[in-house]
């Protein structure tokens, strides 16, 4: 994981989308791509074939140019999120910087959730990271549906929000929320550099 | 997905915006598989389509007796066929859909990018339209203005009735409000309502979206509901931007201006990190960093845990 790289005066930053089928993880990246000017977007990446789709993740890089004199590059991809897709989440995963875990906020798809959080953990401990020191953001999606088929965000903080990271409750096919949730995500991510032992990596 | 007991007939509220739509789901609930096959729904998010299927599917099962009746969104519907393709029991997942009675299918737009269940509907519509099966789907728009979906898709989906909602009107709005305010055992200024409801919103969640917005404004300010409050809460004109979603439900709203806003925090947040990171880095390891350390070796630059020991090369 090579966040700021001061040698080349580059910050590469990778954020995953992770959470359950149909929770909202590619509209997240679908907004973004649709509200970035055309010069910041890299070159994007949808495998829509057929059989290429079950491998069914995005991937969106942002050139953010020169910010306080580092090139800032920020790639957005996004997990499948059925189960049986564990080699593609692995290759996902690897090198995340940080992790939106986008949540359906509907009651009755509490379970999913759980069950996905769990295999994020899984996941990210069959990788040898800790899973205490990830950045992670939880985004409560979906808000815009009708009150009663909702969890509060409490409740939902309650049961899925154990380590009481940020959480930003959204409706990412309006929009709302998808950049809330980016911000607060990048802020823990550079907030370990600003205040954790940072380790360089030279290459 | 499970259907929700509380969206039926009686709970939606009837305007000119979606009494076509209403009448053909009555209709089809009556009738289902012989009056209007593929049933197509369209309307902008927000105004009231899954409550439309799910009151159709729910009045459905209560004629008819041992109906079968399925409710999926079209991403679920994509998920569970990759599943089944996984598993390799496409056939299955296909027999076990055309021999439902009903199935509805919610959001048709999400199939944009998905040639393959595209085509796996416009079978699964052909062989149930054969066997008197019902189908409906919904949309933001009609079919044939949806650019990514096949044209046999399309033209399958043309071969019944395709209604359109629309934004409720002021009366519609007045309707729901007072349904709200009476479920939720409220009593609201005189007046108050009917301001709400002369805001034109382009669904029914704006509505309630807005007299939430009113009745925060009131709750903060300590001041009981009026119509003036509702006004400097919704303001004096319709909201532009509401305006525009009205007519294109899937724009969305200061999308760059929200780009370049989150562009603006990461520089500062960039700029403070660096900053803090630069206060806690010893001098001499901070001319290392300047002066760019090279090494055939991946070389990780630690703080250090004790004095004279700067750097540590990891193999």
């Amino acid at each position: 994981m090579s966040l700021v790289n001061h040698r080349d005066r580059e910050i590469n930053c990778k954020i995953v989308y992770y959470g359950p089928v149909g929770s909202g993880k590619t509209a997240n990246l679908r907004y973004v791509h649709h509200a970035a000017p055309r010069d910041r977007l890299g070159c994007s990446v949808r495998l829509g074939g057929r059989d290429e789709h079950r491998l069914g993740f995005d991937v969106l890089p942002l050139e953010l140019g020169s910010l306080a004199g580092f090139l800032t590059r920020i790639q957005l991809c996004s997990v499948p999120g059925a189960g049986h897709f564990q080699a593609t989440r692995n290759m996902v995963l690897d090198g995340a910087d940080g992790i939106v875990f986008v949540a359906d906020s509907q009651r009755r798809q509490l379970d999913a959730n759980i069950r996905s959080l769990q295999t994020l953990r899984t996941d990210l401990v069959a990788r040898n990271v800790d899973v205490r020191n990830v950045p992670l953001v939880l985004q409560y999606n979906k808000r815009d549906l009708p009150t009663a088929l909702l969890l509060s965000p409490s409740e939902l903080d309650a049961k899925l929000n154990y380590r009481a990271v940020p959480s930003v409750n959204a409706e990412a096919v309006n929009g709302r929320g998808v950049f809330e949730t980016l911000e607060a995500v990048t802020q823990v991510i550079l907030g370990r550099v600003a205040n954790e032992r940072t380790v360089l990596a030279w290459t | 997905m499970d259907l929700n007991p509380s969206f039926d007939f009686h709970s939606f509220v009837l305007g000119p915006s979606n009494e076509s739509a209403v009448a053909a789901a009555r209709a089809v609930a009556n009738r289902p598989g012989s009056t209007h096959n593929p049933l197509v729904i369209c309307g902008a998010s927000g105004q009231g389509k899954t409550h439309l299927l799910m009151a159709l599917a729910q009045q459905a099962a209560r004629r008819h007796k041992g109906l079968t009746a399925r409710y999926m969104t079209m991403t679920e519907f994509a998920e569970a066929f990759d599943t089944a393709v996984a598993a390799g029991q496409q056939e299955r997942f296909r027999r076990r859909l055309a021999e439902l009675d009903m199935l509805l299918l919610d959001d048709v737009e999400s199939l944009a990018e998905r040639r393959d269940i595209q085509r796996e509907l416009c079978d699964l519509q052909e062989r149930m339209c054969a066997a008197h099966r019902q189908l409906v789907v919904t949309g933001v728009r009609r079919p044939d203005e949806l650019a990514a979906l096949d044209r046999r898709l399309v033209s399958c989906l043309a071969s019944g009735l395709i209604v359109a909602m629309g934004p409720p009107d002021e009366q519609t709005r007045l309707t729901i409000l007072e349904r709200c305010a009476a479920t939720l055992g409220e009593s609201y200024g005189e007046g108050v309502l009917a301001a709400v409801a002369a805001h034109p919103v382009p669904s029914v969640r704006d509505v309630l979206g807005a007299l939430a917005r009113v009745v925060a404004l009131a709750a903060s300010h300590d001041a009981s509901l009026t119509p003036a409050i509702v006004t400097q809460a919704l303001g004096g004109k319709p909201d532009a931007s509401v305006a525009a979603a009205a007519d294109d439900g899937s724009a969305p709203r200061h999308g760059t201006q929200e780009f370049e806003d989150f562009v603006g925090a990461l520089r500062r947040m960039v700029a403070n990190a660096l900053h803090a990171e630069r206060a806690r880095t010893p001098p001499d390891v901070a001319r290392a960093t300047l002066a760019g350390i090279r090494s055939r070796e991946k070389m990780v630059l630690e703080w250090p845990a004790e004095e004279g020991r700067l750097i540590e090369e990891l193999t």
